[in-house]
């Protein structure tokens, strides 16, 4: 048992309990504040393995718990690391649970690995927000409890939502029919009254409703709960994407304290080496594409295209052992998982750990196996599409493509330009990068992805400006006549399906699996300002948290998911040296380091980013007698899979004399090998 | 204790405002409490005791507090000059005025430190100057990077170096921090250039002066090769002078367009995370009445403003572009041999520069000032300096004290070299008998660019009866300056509060409020809910005006207050009676 803990445990006051309060929360036995703290204390005293910490403290000083796993605390911080995050979002208490169940599941049955690998697990970055949801009011809080001025009148906070009907939570009000000076918005939507659409003229639709976040305006300014407490989102708080004129992305990136430990923790701890995200983001079930770049035309939007395979195996991977189907696609921009990867290269994975239950998409990933398996991408043709260039508009483009696998060569033209362009298109992942110049130092970039026909990616011009692009091969048309009538099918199809798709999904599910649970039905209320109007809605949260009976099993699958992405982790070993005396005092000598893992050391944002050291690998003989070779050599990366970086030198030194070979790696520690010159 | 002193001070104000103002040739000779020569550089110590001089000598205006600790742990001092008699510095309109966030750009600090000396003994002496302290606030920060500065002051350097902070940083990627700086090996007190003897070289000593290493023509025979800085391989990897002392930029690491390092060369790994800037961060983010900015560097005579991208142009509105047109123009004329200039256009792309934080993140009207040109030394934008004009300047002028004659060396990786050239004062820097000129001028420019931060008045109150207890009130509330209320970034983007005019007065309801294009518009743009108050996002223009119209209901005489706030300016209030005499032009 580590006792690091104990001056922290003793200032909590009372009987630390599972709270189980109020029967309106998605599902009982959710931990608030002094539950986790519990729970982390006694995984830690249970468990030689197992010590806690804090990684900092929340603004209303609550610990940021971190639990470290691993089977030998002197070395942990020298061996490489999972990092599990939760937690982030106020409502997303399914994230702690997960987190805590999983690091209990490792501490049990998995030791053996914790030999190998250390585990970093933060329970809950957003302790504040997250109690606010958990006392007696649940009002679906988000982020921090920083005080943000959200109507910009100088006041803060002073217009926050309020519980009308009293039933425990934060839901909606619908007003029918309302005044002149306020046109309805909604209209109920014809396939699920209980929710609301936006009125489609062309079906002779109404606007009928206008929609409210349940409360009063507090402050008379004519808004109703436009300034509640808080927040700062945490998870819009970090630094790639970040939306700088957003208030709930903060003033700055790292502006709360809770994202400021969370990111002086990573870059502090060099040794972590993948790293998963419970919360409302995913990139496991929808892995993120390679396309296009973000506003400086040097960032991915997402991911590298290097980096697609390694997140398609990680889903793939992932998907086998969750069933998971569903995940929302939501923007992740100011995420705390998107930065890992974007600015720090950790290859960084995220999951809601339970979607919505029911209908799996078997279209699409059917669709995405035939891609793959059909395996003949190719670039060659004649791509057309349309660009639109700042300053020159709307322009047809023509993009004439040679060459197969590998290099390829093109012809980028419009009516305004032609530019000869060079490139690469990889046939596996699909990925087409080509580069050219509209005059000196003026190079055009176009990247994209070829599926099928289709192409799209992204063109960047000599200023940085990028624009999204799509083409379609030239010919390809004729080949798939029934696309047409087929989308033309499904478009009627659609005129039945609920407008909201994703929530009406929900709603079934709340109806026919839950008793309703998910959604308070529509109720007459006498609103102070509003006069008649109805209260209802989703209960905050639900769509995010499953019943507490699932959480065993869910956290088993986040587990064994965990468990076999260490399994992929990059084993790094040595061969060689080999050793050739050329001559008298001349030795040539060969030397490989080789990634016997399945997970690249470096992703290729990585390797980009230069965000960590490389591998370096140093002679022990000075510079001058080296003829062939530097003394001290850089790895940024080697692939998995017996992949290899080569070192070869030719030394000048004394017959007999002892040479060394020094390996440091954040990863490997350091090693350093001895060899004879003879 | 302070009463003589305000009692004085109050004696000079009256006299002040009876004072002929005759036009005069020569500027009034103003003495100071505190003697400074501006025709020599400070190192971090003996600036920070000339502010301690100035402010216990000027206590009734200048105040001073560290924002915080730099890396190594020089306390970060700031002045605060305020006239608490007209009210405190944060109901003013403030100007913020820094200088050498880059360590060799030392003379930066010399021109803040002049701004705080000169204003300080003007208070009551110059007018202009005096009225400009009673409206505004100014907080200026001399040393934005004090580590950096005693860094380059007391060690060998270049003209270029040590323009980073100091902490220890690993720029070879070898896991060693700091291991590979330069060394002075000629022993002049300098970093130098080293130069190989190389037959093959394209390099050669000039004819008439040897002290010129030129390029040879094309299939000519040189006799020198580049061997980069002053210096050793300290750490044996066969490099020179790869890792030296920091090695980051910190006028990279501002929230406003911030890039990792490998977009951005210096970011650091997020905005604020050194001392410096967060500290400097959290200053300016407290006080939104910060209307102006002014952070000095050096150098090439640059006035210059945002964007720092080429993808953020859209960014500045026109009504912005209009006031940066105006100030930077003056700043022109005011600066002989200075372009006012866009920074990516006219310099290099700079992502999450300090100016670009302030002009686009906040919405405070910033420039960023190069100091000392070249062309200063010809005094002439035409004629064209080359070497042997730039050694003869260095040897008529200067007395050959900016340049180390080439002494051979016997290096231990190199073998013979040449080192010499330039000492680090030998370009970036005002050579001294020029730093009191150029920190005046640059103190003018911005004493202008304060002197237009927005300030407003109510122009012109229109008091109507519309009968049966019925009033309509039209106003217009004029900015005279050039910068308005809220910067168009400010109003696009929502920074900070809007502008607020609010109407009270007992017995006195508002039924109809809202904002008219002009005085004789007649139909009102109306507010809906808490009708006393109009917002005013985009605030009042540069040089113009905005018209409001009420509609109240009131008894004759009753009195009428109207509010007007903004962050920016001072907040201004009239009050009047319902009776229609009461209109005022």
């Amino acid at each position: 048992m580590h006792t690091r803990f104990t001056t922290l445990l003793g200032s909590l006051t009372g009987a630390l309990v599972v709270t189980t309060i109020a029967t309106t929360l998605p599902a009982q036995d959710y931990r608030n504040h002094d539950g986790l703290s519990k729970a982390v204390n006694d995984l830690a005293q249970m468990h030689e393995a197992c010590s806690l910490d804090v990684i900092g403290s929340s603004r209303k000083g609550r610990g940021l718990y971190l639990l470290t796993l691993t089977g030998d605390p002197e070395t942990s911080a020298k061996r490489p690391a999972l990092l599990i995050t939760a937690g982030l979002d106020g409502r997303h208490l399914v994230g702690t649970e997960t987190a805590l169940r999983v690091a209990s599941n490792l501490l049990e049955n998995h030791l053996d690995l914790l030999d190998e690998m250390t585990v970093y697990i933060i329970p809950r970055l957003n302790p504040d927000g997250t109690e606010l949801n958990l006392g007696d009011l649940n009002a679906g809080h988000i982020g921090t409890v920083t005080g943000i001025d959200a109507d910009r009148d100088g006041t803060m906070n002073e217009d926050g939502p309020n519980d009308l009907n009293g039933d425990g939570l934060i839901t909606m009000m619908r007003r029918l029919n309302p005044s002149l000076d306020e046109p309805a918005t909604h209209l109920a939507d014809p396939v699920e009254p209980r929710l609301h659409k936006t009125p489609d003229w062309t079906k002779e639709q109404r606007a009928t409703y206008t929609l409210h976040v349940e409360g009063v305006d507090e402050d008379e300014d004519g808004l109703i709960a436009e300034d509640g407490p808080g927040s700062v989102d945490l998870d819009k708080n970090f630094m790639h994407g970040w939306d700088e004129y957003a208030l709930e992305s903060g003033a700055y990136p790292l502006s709360e304290p809770e994202s400021h430990a969370l990111a002086t923790f990573v870059l502090t701890h060099t040794n972590i080496v993948s790293a998963i995200t419970y919360g409302r983001h995913d990139t496991l079930v929808n892995p993120p594409d390679g396309k296009g770049k973000d506003i400086t035309g040097r960032a991915p939007k997402n991911i590298d295209a290097g980096d697609v395979k390694l997140y398609k195996e990680i889903s793939k991977l992932y998907k086998e052992i969750t069933d998971q189907s569903n995940a929302p696609k939501g923007n992740s921009s100011g995420s705390f998982h998107a930065w890992l990867y974007a600015q720090r290269g950790i290859p960084s994975f995220a999951t809601v750990v339970w979607g919505r239950p029911g209908d799996a998409k078997e279209k699409d990933t059917d669709d995405g196996e035939k891609a793959a398996a059909s395996g003949d991408a190719t670039a060659e043709g004649s791509w057309t599409g349309v660009i639109e260039i700042p300053d020159m508009g709307v322009l047809d483009f023509t993009i004439a493509v040679e060459g197969g696998n590998g290099p390829v060569t093109a012809d980028f033209s419009t009516p305004m330009f032609s530019i000869a362009m060079e490139g690469t298109f990889d046939e596996s992942s699909g990925s087409l990068s080509l580069k050219g110049d509209a005059g000196p130092e003026q190079s055009v970039l176009i990247s994209g992805t070829i599926e099928g026909n289709s192409l799209s990616g992204s063109a960047t011009g000599p200023d940085g400006d990028s624009v999204d692009i799509t083409a379609t091969r030239e010919g390809a048309e004729e080949s798939e006549p029934s696309e047409d009538e087929a989308e033309k099918a499904d478009k009627d199809k659609k005129d039945d399906k609920p407008s909201d798709a994703e929530a009406a999904a929900w709603l079934k599910y709340s109806d026919e699996h839950r008793d309703g649970a998910g959604f308070v039905e529509w109720k007459s209320f006498d609103h102070p300002t509003l006069g008649a109007i109805e209260i209802g809605g989703f209960v905050p949260g639900f769509r995010m948290n499953p019943p507490a009976d699932e959480l065993d099993d869910l956290a088993g699958k986040q587990t064994e998911f965990a468990v076999a992405l260490m399994g992929k982790r990059p084993k790094l070993n040595l061969e060689g040296p080999d050793v050739t005396k050329l001559a008298s005092g001349l030795y040539e000598i060969h030397f490989a380091i080789v990634n016997d893992g399945f997970l690249p050391t470096r992703t290729t944002m990585a390797r980009t980013a230069r965000s960590f050291l490389p591998t370096i690998v140093t002679l022990s003989v000075p510079v001058e007698s080296i003829v062939t070779g530097d003394r001290i050599n850089r790895s940024w990366g080697i692939t998995g899979s017996g992949g290899r970086q080569s070192l070869h030198w030719i030394l000048r030194v004394e017959d007999g004399s002892d040479v060394s070979i020094d390996i440091t790696n954040p990863q490997l520690g350091q090693r350093t090998v001895t060899f004879e010159a003879k | 204790m302070n009463t003589p002193i305000k009692t004085i001070q109050l004696l000079l104000l009256c006299v002040l405002w009876i004072f002929p103002t005759s036009p005069a040739i020569a500027q009034q000779q103003v003495p100071s409490r505190v003697d400074i020569a501006f025709n020599r550089y400070y190192d971090y110590d003996e600036i920070t005791d000339l502010l301690h001089q100035l402010v216990e000598a000027y206590p009734e205006l200048l105040s001073l507090q560290s924002l915080g600790k730099s890396e190594q742990g020089r306390e970060m001092w700031m002045v605060t000059l305020n006239n608490p008699e007209t009210g405190d510095d944060s109901e003013k309109p403030a100007m913020w005025i820094d200088g050498n966030v880059h360590g060799n750009e030392v003379q930066a600090a010399e021109t803040v430190l002049y701004t705080i000396w000169y204003l300080a003994k003007s208070y009551g002496e110059v007018e202009p100057l005096t009225k400009l302290m009673d409206r505004c606030a100014f907080y200026l920060l001399p040393m934005q990077n004090p580590d950096g500065r005693d860094y380059w002051f007391d060690e060998p350097n270049t003209p270029s170096s040590s323009r980073s902070g100091q902490r220890p940083t690993d720029n070879d990627y070898d896991g060693q921090l700091d291991e590979d700086g330069p060394e002075d090996l000629d022993g002049d007190g300098h970093i130098g250039r080293m130069w190989r003897f190389d037959p093959n070289g394209m390099f050669r000593r000039n004819a008439k002066d040897p002290r010129i290493i030129e390029r040879v023509g094309d299939g000519e025979k040189g006799e020198l090769s580049r061997a980069g800085s002053e210096g050793i391989d300290n750490d044996g990897d066969g490099r020179i002078n790869e890792d030296g002392p920091g090695g980051y930029d910190m006028n990279r690491n501002w929230p406003t367009d911030w890039q990792p390092n490998y977009i951005q060369f210096g970011a650091g790994d997020y905005p604020f995370d050194r001392p410096e800037t967060k500290a400097i961060g959290q200053f300016i983010l407290a006080h939104p009445n910060i209307a102006a900015g002014q952070s000095y560097h050096n150098s090439g005579g640059m006035i210059l403003r945002g964007p720092g991208a080429s993808y953020a142009k859209d960014t500045y509105p026109r009504s912005d572009l209009r006031m940066y047109d105006k100030l930077g123009e003056a700043g022109e004329e005011m600066l002989p041999f200075y372009r006012y200039m866009v920074l990516y256009v006219d310099l290099y792309t700079v992502h999450g520069g300090f100016v670009n934080w302030l002009a686009e993140g906040l919405g405070i009207a910033s420039f960023t000032n190069e100091l000392w040109s070249s062309a200063k030394i010809l005094q002439s934008k035409e004629a064209r300096l080359d070497s042997e004009g730039r050694m003869r300047w260095q040897d008529r002028v200067l007395f050959g004290q900016t340049f180390t004659d080439f002494t051979e060396y016997d290096h231990p990786t190199l073998g013979r070299v040449l080192i010499g050239g330039g000492t680090k004062y030998s370009s970036r820097n005002t050579p001294p008998f020029m730093l009191e000129e150029g920190c005046h001028r640059n103190f003018a420019f911005t004493m202008f660019h304060a002197g237009h931060m927005p300030q407003i008045s109510f122009d012109w109150v229109e008091v109507k009866s519309l009968g049966d207890d019925l009033w309509q009130i039209t106003l217009e509330i004029g900015n005279e300056k050039i910068i308005p209320s809220r910067t168009g970034i400010a109003a696009a983007n929502k920074i900070g509060q809007p502008d607020r005019l609010t109407l009270s007065g007992d017995g006195v309801q508002v039924v109809v409020s809202g904002r008219l294009n002009d005085r004789f518009d007649t139909t009102i743009n109306t507010v809906k809910d808490r009708k006393h108050i109009i917002r005013h996002e985009s605030g009042i223009p540069g040089e113009g005006r905005s018209t409001f119209r009420y509609l109240v209901t009131g008894p004759t005489g009753a009195s009428v207050t109207l509010r007007y706030e903004a962050e920016k300016t001072m907040n201004i209030e009239t009050t009047f009676t319902l009776n229609e005499e009461n209109t005022d032009d």
